[in-house]
């Protein structure tokens, strides 16, 4: 039940981010460019529907994929971001005339990103106990077991805040990442060479596949290449 | 603009050009080695490539192409790689800036030089295209700029998000190849997607064009843009997904050269590789030629390249990059790498850049070279006589080592030391004299600031050289009887110049022929500076050089010498990227050591105005300049010249005006046509008593046309009347050529003529056959028949090359 509080307010506060500004629902903002295995993806009421490749996504629209299986989203800015395995996540992004400021609620998993804003978009991303303002390019985004956060920049700046308890603040710069927690505190170190190779390897959705043919079927197995 | 005035301005333009021939990127002149040049796109800021394609290659043993942008003052050199009938090299995007890079192209063989486009004309012009910030309302989401997609994962995702108010994104239209899919295409305000396979369509597997046209409210095209992307089998993604990738490709050729009674069969064959395993990278390189021959510089190339974000190193033939006054340009065999730790950079290279070639004996003989002629001294004991008059000089073997520690990553500042000994090694041949040896100290520096916006960079540099070490270091004695002959005084302090002869020959040897022999005049002393600011769509760039009369290093043997002065640049951009100003000025002097008996000064000042219209319109390129070269002698009033009239050759006074003007113009009419049309005129006024008076005007018409997707021709016509010295020199090129793509694209047929008449009458006809066995796998038959009138005496000819070569990729 606390848990299911923290997610209301947490999408209560990413809609009021967009206070002010009236999204066009029925106005796509990105695009499914790669689905592999169990992606699906929801709208408004409806039920889960399996995700194709091509399919538009519009603000409030959910994703989430399944075991070893990864989607590739791209917003009409040419912003990407990959959903990784077993993550779910809900897009909200407000455009207005020739721009587009997007928050993505990444509720579990882990969401690798790469931007491409003009100075006068936001790209947020928003978790349990963190909302991530992305002033970089690069890095990924997750959300641990227990909750906590974890950001790895690659590339550029990101400024961070805690939403809970103590909600600290810190910016994170090229080659760190923080850890928010739920008691709202924040530590910010260097990458390790784990995290350093898991950023490299959330960037790539190269899939292989095997085909089985027989005299009744053919069946497509398609997977990700582990590094 | 409404549309019949739209059609009338198209059928005006087109028919001025009368459907004629190539892009501006193709040159036409007359040369006796070079057919033609082709460039890849030119656009600012981005590499471009060079194809240099030649009439015969036989005899030739290298081809340098000199460019040079408009901030420049100096051509800077690339020795091209020569494969086959053709040469390639790539300018570096850093110097392709606008309005337009100059270049030329020397081919050296056997016979000496061949200049082209020639000496007495001015260097040839590449217009670089400026990039349009409407490039950016057109987002091609899926599939990315010149990336790979699979074929099972193919479709087109175009985001307008954004696009000006200006344009109805109802009205966009998409081109695949020239094929418009635009009814196919989902609507979905920003985003556009073209699903083929929706609709029962397959796209091939092969490199393909995305074209999107954009209409503003009144249905006038406001903007195009062009992706290219590849589609392939998933199987060769997943290839290049391993942690271990790799890609190669093997070319040969086989070919029969008949040029003026002369029969020459060549045979080459170059394998290229490349590979990456995790976050490094490597690549490798193997030519091999006949052209191979122990009497000449290698030609054939051996490469293997290893590196990482912190480690280059590079095995074989190599073109190391130092800072420019010290090495740069030069050929390495050897190995050259770098450390590259951000705060701390190492950069070395080591190796050999000109191998040993035995000079010819005419015959041995025993009296002495008195005259400085072609007799040297050899082993007697070895030959039986103590000289042999040579009828051509050897080539010793020259090393080369050169290291340089930096400290700083480059962004905002640099600061580097580097140091270069080349030396002959006298032992290398037995027929040749004065062997040479060569130590450079240089340094550089580079601060940057707000992004590099303002950026200043130096580079200083100081060499000594001895020009024979065949004697070796001066002995004891040899020493004693040197200062004896300069100061008998000086001898109280032999021994501080023997301790100084033993230090200093640990770097250089120390004898009679060590120079500068003035140091004081700063002879061997070289320097560059110059300040950049990028501010409020300006380019500024004031810079100064100065370059001893003496100023030599071994690794950089392209420098123009006994020079000093500045030159600024400035380069406005207007009205969005539309329309570019731009203007040079230069100051330059020589006798900088008072070694000439005037000083020759040397202004240059070049204005142009570029204008690339965001309409449906030509882009137009005008510029006007002037050089202006006096050394303030005159035969009437310099008292040189009236005490000694056999000097008046000395004069320098000339002025030579220079215009151009280039319109280019891309369109649709029923076809799709690409058309320029270019005017050089320069006038070079020669107040000397050569009178050497030069006009040169040249008028180039080109235009190609895709016809169909499997067809296109291409025309071109020049006009060329040079008047040397009231000598004409006219003539008239004309040049038709076509491709054809037939059996499912696996055979491509390519053929031209190019007749030339006037003054220079030659026939030249082309034709080539590409057969795709497999995709990777492809066989090409080529020919060429070249009809030479006869002229200056030399009887007519004709010329028949016929070649087979193949490609594999894998």
């Amino acid at each position: 039940m606390k848990k299911l509080l923290l997610v209301f307010t947490i999408i209560v506060s990413a809609n009021l981010v967009f206070a002010g500004s009236v999204p066009v629902k029925d106005s796509p903002v990105a695009i499914l460019m790669k689905t592999v295995k169990d992606v699906s993806f929801k709208r408004g009421d409806a039920n889960w529907t399996p995700a194709k490749v091509g399919s538009t996504l519009n603000t409030s629209d959910e994703v989430k994929t399944g075991d070893q299986s990864i989607a590739l989203i791209k917003f009409t800015d040419n912003s990407v971001i990959r959903v990784r395995e077993n993550s779910s996540l809900k897009i909200y992004a407000d455009k207005q005339k020739q721009s587009i400021s997007k928050n993505t609620y990444v509720e579990k998993g882990t969401v690798g990103f790469n931007v491409s804003k003009q100075e006068n978009e936001e790209f947020k991303f928003t978790t349990p106990t963190m909302v991530a303002s992305i002033r970089g390019t690069e890095g990924f985004i997750g959300v641990l077991s227990d909750t906590s956060s974890i950001l790895v920049v690659t590339q550029g700046l990101v400024n961070v805040l805690a939403s809970l308890g103590l909600q600290q603040t810190g910016s994170v710069g090229a080659g760190q990442f923080a850890v928010a927690t739920s008691n709202g505190s924040i530590t910010i170190s260097n990458l390790t060479p784990q995290l350093q190779n898991q950023a490299n390897s959330i960037k790539k959705t190269v899939t292989k596949s095997i085909t089985i043919r027989t005299n009744l079927f053919n069946m497509k197995i398609e997977y990700l290449v582990e590094e | 603009m409404n549309y019949s005035l739209r059609t009338f301005l198209n059928l005006s333009f087109f028919l001025c050009l009368f459907l004629v021939a190539g892009s501006q990127d193709i040159q036409a002149q007359v040369s006796n080695t070079i057919s033609k040049i082709n460039f890849g796109p030119a656009k600012e800021g981005e590499d471009v490539s060079v194809e240099v394609e030649l009439l015969q290659n036989q005899q030739i043993n290298r081809i340098n192409f000199y460019y040079r942008n408009s901030a420049k003052s100096e051509f800077t050199e690339i020795e091209m790689e020569l494969m086959g009938m053709a040469a390639r090299c790539i300018i570096p995007g850093e110097d392709v800036t606008l309005p337009y890079v100059e270049y030329y192209v020397v081919v050296q063989t056997a016979q000496g030089e061949d200049v082209y486009p020639g000496l007495s004309v001015e260097p040839l012009k590449l217009i670089v295209q400026a990039g349009s910030p409407k490039d950016k309302e057109v987002i091609v989401m899926a599939p990315e700029k010149n990336s790979s997609v699979s074929l099972d994962e193919f479709f087109v995702s175009i985001s307008l998000l954004r696009a000006s108010d200006a344009v109805d994104k109802s009205k966009t239209k998409i081109f695949i190849d020239g094929a418009d899919v635009t009814e196919m295409a989902v609507f979905a305000d920003d985003i556009i997607i073209y699903v083929p396979e929706n609709f029962g369509k397959k796209i091939s597997l092969a490199g393909h064009n995305l074209r999107i046209e954009l209409y503003d409210t009144q249905g006038n095209l406001y903007h195009t843009v062009e992706s290219a992307f590849s589609v392939v089998q998933r199987e060769v993604l997943e290839l290049a997904a391993g942690a271990f990738k790799y890609r190669g490709e093997v070319n040969a050729e086989s070919r029969r050269e008949d040029v003026r009674s002369v029969d020459t069969w060549y045979n080459n064959m170059r394998i290229t590789s490349d590979g990456s395993f995790k976050n490094w990278n490597f690549s490798g390189n193997v030519y091999v030629t006949s052209e191979e021959k122990k009497h000449l510089q290698p030609n054939n190339r051996y490469s293997l390249n290893i590196r990482s974000s912190w480690l280059d190193l590079n095995f074989g033939d190599h073109n190391p990059r130092f800072p420019s006054l010290i090495m740069s340009g030069k050929r390495v065999r050897g190995v050259t790498g770098g450390l590259y730790l951000g705060y701390f950079n190492l950069d070395f290279t080591t190796g050999q850049v000109s191998r040993p070639i035995e000079g010819t004996v005419q015959n041995y003989i025993t009296i002495r070279d008195t005259i400085g002629g072609s007799i040297v001294e050899i082993d007697s004991a070895k030959y039986g006589f103590p000289r042999a008059s040579l009828s051509s000089f050897g080539t010793y073997e020259r090393d080369v080592f050169a290291i340089r520690p930096s400290f700083g990553k480059g962004q905002n500042f640099q600061w580097g030391l580097t140091y270069l000994h080349s030396s002959d090694d006298p032992k290398s041949i037995a027929f040749s004299a004065k062997p040479k040896e060569n130590i450079v100290l240089g340094t550089d520096l580079m601060i940057g600031f707000d992004d590099q916006k303002v950026l200043f960079t130096a580079q200083g540099a100081f060499n000594l050289i001895n020009n024979d070490i065949s004697g070796g270091n001066f002995t004891d004695a040899q020493l004693e009887s040197f200062i004896k002959g300069i100061d008998s005084t000086m001898l109280k302090d032999l021994d501080t110049y023997k301790s100084a002869r033993d230090l200093a020959s640990k770097f250089i040897t120390v004898n009679q022929f060590i120079g500068p022999l003035n140091p004081q005049e700063l002879p061997t002393v070289a320097g560059d500076a110059a300040l950049q600011l990028s501010y409020f769509n300006n380019f500024l760039k004031v810079s100064y050089q100065y370059r001893g009369n003496e100023y030599t290093s071994f690794g950089s043997s392209f420098l123009r010498n006994d020079v000093a002065g500045f030159t600024i640049y400035d380069r406005l951009r207007l009205f969005e990227n539309t329309l570019f100003l731009s203007g040079t000025f230069e100051s330059l002097s020589d006798n900088l050591q008072e070694t000439k008996f005037a000083t020759t000064n040397f202004t240059t000042w070049n204005t142009s105005i570029s204008y690339y219209p965001r309409t449906n319109l030509p882009n137009v390129i005008a510029s006007i300049g002037q050089s202006i070269t006096e050394n303030g002698l005159d035969t009437l009033t310099s008292a040189l010249i009236i005490n000694d009239p056999t000097k008046k050759s000395l004069v320098i006074n000339d002025v030579t005006d220079k215009y151009y003007l280039q319109l280019g113009y891309d369109f649709f009419f029923k076809y799709k046509h690409q058309t320029s049309v270019s005017f050089n005129y320069t006038d070079r006024q020669d107040d000397s008593p050569g009178d050497y008076d030069v006009t040169s005007l040249n008028l180039n018409l080109s235009a190609s046309t895709a016809w169909a997707e499997k067809f296109s021709s291409n025309f071109s016509f020049i006009l060329s009347q040079t008047d040397l010295k009231g000598t004409p020199f006219n003539y008239v090129t004309l040049s038709l050529g076509g491709r054809y793509y037939m059996m499912n694209d696996k055979l491509v047929l390519n053929s031209s003529i190019n007749p030339s008449f006037g003054d220079f009458k030659r026939v030249y006809a082309d034709f080539y056959a590409q057969y795709f066995w497999l995709r990777n796998l492809s066989l090409m038959f080529q020919t060429r028949f070249i009809a030479n009138s006869a002229s200056g005496g030399i009887p007519a000819s004709n010329d028949l090359i016929v070649g087979l070569s193949t490609r594999y990729t894998f």
